[in-house]
């Protein structure tokens, strides 16, 4: 499902602030194959606030790197317009599009440093290609290296670097020219998931120090989750879903969302309960399971003020008889966000009284199957 | 070995080192920017331009499948009018250039294709043109294999310079045959043998060593 846009403001010329940094119409991408074209971004309409961290998810495939290198113009849409910081990229003579990518930082998956440089000069060379003088490059380098932490490796080179480290020094490269928006293409999916928290971390630092818009392009959920403000969802190179980190990721209304957000926090049934689960059991009028032990599963989602409550107390105090199957709570954005999945064993009367007792405080239960109890016997 | 042979080898030996030199040096200089235009003009690249790279790759292999003994005698009237003589050792430079400046386009070439192309788009994502990426980007992360490229062109370069006796150009390889052979002095020959050993595993070694020391992909890192 794709959601509307909301940006288009009837006032132009308001504050820059609300002003997005990035604004992407109705892009196009269509490659020559020998089979025929073939369309990798189809239609894509977004806005990259100031000063939030856009993340961008899809599978491989899905055309996110294509995408975000259609914000800085490495590769030209088929169609569409691409505004960064107010200039429209796609009008651009060659020589201005130059200059225009000074204000664009970009940090790259496999790094892409100069072996032949040290640190220092790596993060030297977007400044010497704008063609900024010694005394500027000096004054810029060494704090840079210090921001990131390598303010010792200076005189390395990067096969003398762990992973890293070598993406701290794309980082501070990408951030030489005081750049409006920083680009990241999978910047941490070559480290280990330690590093990645570190540099996660750095990139997060770096956009509350310096207000830095910083846009993310990753497959994985968690990197998203850790540091992005709003995210949209990729899907064959269109978005399918876009929205606020914790919208999407306690009510993913797409079915690629849904996987996604089911990688991470693993809300799925395990593996034995979900072999008990009896899609829909014969039932009588009244909505309760004709076949014997048949339970009703009952699902309910933390969200919101009403997530720090005692729920399960407060549904045993009510009547509910109620055998826990699984349980997770995760912390999306400092808020909390879990999943309860029991099993009701007193029947459909005090089922709907759970379901009526969620809904008047404001959280979501489903009935999400049924089990039968023949477990119990085998256990 | 008397002193007059010593005399001829050592004689032998400068005009050799000066054809290799001087051609080498020409073909270092020539060479190394036509293996760049035979790259960044190719399809994808930052300048493409497939005139350009097809006429130049066409004009290289050209050069390059002409036995060097034919290039040199076919361009005899080119020779003429660069240097004023078609005989003696500055006559032999022209031919040996002209071979050799195709044969260190192509390892140039090889050399710069060995670049990570994210290289060359992390540059571009900075707003480097195309000049710039290849001062700053291609050619310094190319070196170590450019320079193993020119040690390779100047090693056959030495092999070459001994066929340079049939246009009169002197040096080792004409000793070599003029005495040695023509006059049955097999102890010139030997000599003559041994001196191109060395000096070609002078300038291997030489080569490798500088390459090894501009390659930074291999340096180790430190612990702790």
């Amino acid at each position: 499902m794709s959601q509307p846009r909301q940006d288009t403001d009837p006032q132009k010329g308001t504050a820059a602030a609300d002003e997005p940094v990035i604004r992407l119409e109705g892009i196009r991408k269509t490659f020559r194959a020998r089979s025929g074209p073939a369309t990798v971004l189809d239609d894509i309409s977004l806005s990259v606030r100031q000063g939030e961290i856009f993340g961008i998810i899809g599978r491989s495939g899905a055309g996110k790197s294509t995408l975000v290198r259609c914000m800085n113009m490495l590769e030209r849409p088929t169609a569409g317009r691409v505004v960064v910081a107010g200039q429209d990229m796609t009008a651009l003579s060659e020589k201005a599009l130059r200059g225009a990518r000074h204000q664009i930082g970009m940090v790259f998956q496999h790094f892409n440093l100069l072996s032949a440089r040290t640190v220092y000069d790596n993060v030297a060379l977007p400044l010497e290609i704008a063609g900024r003088d010694p005394a500027h490059i000096r004054e810029t380098v060494g704090p840079l290296l210090e921001m990131v932490g390598l303010g010792d490796k200076a005189g390395q080179y990067p096969a003398q670097l762990s992973g890293g480290q070598k993406q701290r020094v794309g980082i501070a490269r990408a951030l030489a020219n005081d750049p409006a928006v920083l680009l990241c293409d999978e910047a941490t999916s070559a480290l280990d998931p330690e590093t990645t928290q570190s540099i996660l971390a750095l990139l997060k630092d770096i956009n509350a120090r310096l207000g830095l818009t910083i846009v993310l392009i990753t497959h994985e959920m968690a990197v998203v989750k850790e540091i992005a403000d709003r995210v949209v969802v990729l899907d064959q190179g269109r978005v399918v879903e876009e929205g606020s980190v914790f919208d999407v990721f306690t009510a993913p209304a797409s079915a690629v969302a849904r996987s996604f957000v089911g990688d991470l926090l693993n809300h799925d049934l395990p593996a034995p309960v979900a072999a008990r689960l009896v899609e829909a059991p014969a039932v009588d009028e009244d909505g309760v399971p004709v076949a014997e032990g048949a339970n009703p599963l009952l699902r309910i989602t933390f969200t919101g003020p009403a997530a720090n409550r005692p729920i399960l107390g407060e549904l045993m105090a009510e009547g509910l008889l109620a055998n826990i199957l699984h349980g997770s709570i995760d912390y999306i954005q400092g808020k909390p966000f879990g999943v309860l999945t029991v099993e009701v064993l007193n029947g459909a009367a005090a089922m709907a009284d759970a379901l009526e007792y969620l809904h008047a405080i404001g959280l979501k239960g489903e009935i999400i199957g049924h089990v039968t109890a023949d477990h119990r016997a085998a256990a | 070995m008397s002193p007059q042979i010593i005399a001829l080898l050592l004689e032998a030996l400068k005009e050799t080192a000066v054809m290799v030199g001087v051609s080498g040096a020409l073909a270092a200089v020539f060479g190394i920017p036509l293996g760049v235009i035979l790259v960044v003009t190719d399809r994808g690249h930052v300048v493409q331009n497939l005139v350009v790279n097809r006429v130049l790759g066409a004009i290289v292999n050209a050069a390059r499948s002409t036995p060097f003994i034919i290039l040199m005698v076919a361009i005899i009237p080119l020779t003429r009018m660069i240097v004023g003589t078609s005989i003696g050792t500055a006559a032999a430079i022209v031919p040996l250039s002209l071979a050799a400046i195709p044969f260190a386009a192509r390892l140039v070439e090889t050399a710069l294709r060995e670049v990570d192309a994210g290289l060359i788009e992390a540059a571009q994502s900075m707003g480097a043109s195309p000049l710039q990426i290849i001062r700053k980007v291609l050619l310094p992360e190319a070196w170590p294999g450019i320079v193993a490229g020119l040690t390779i062109t100047l090693v056959s370069l030495i092999g070459y310079s001994a066929m340079a006796g049939a246009v009169g150009g002197g040096g080792l390889g004409d000793l070599g045959i003029r005495y040695g052979y023509q006059r049955f002095q097999p102890e010139v020959m030997i000599a003559v043998v041994v001196v191109l050993i060395v000096m070609v595993q002078a300038v291997q070694t030489a080569g490798d060593m500088l390459a090894r020391r501009m390659n930074k992909r291999n340096l180790s890192r430190e612990r702790g």
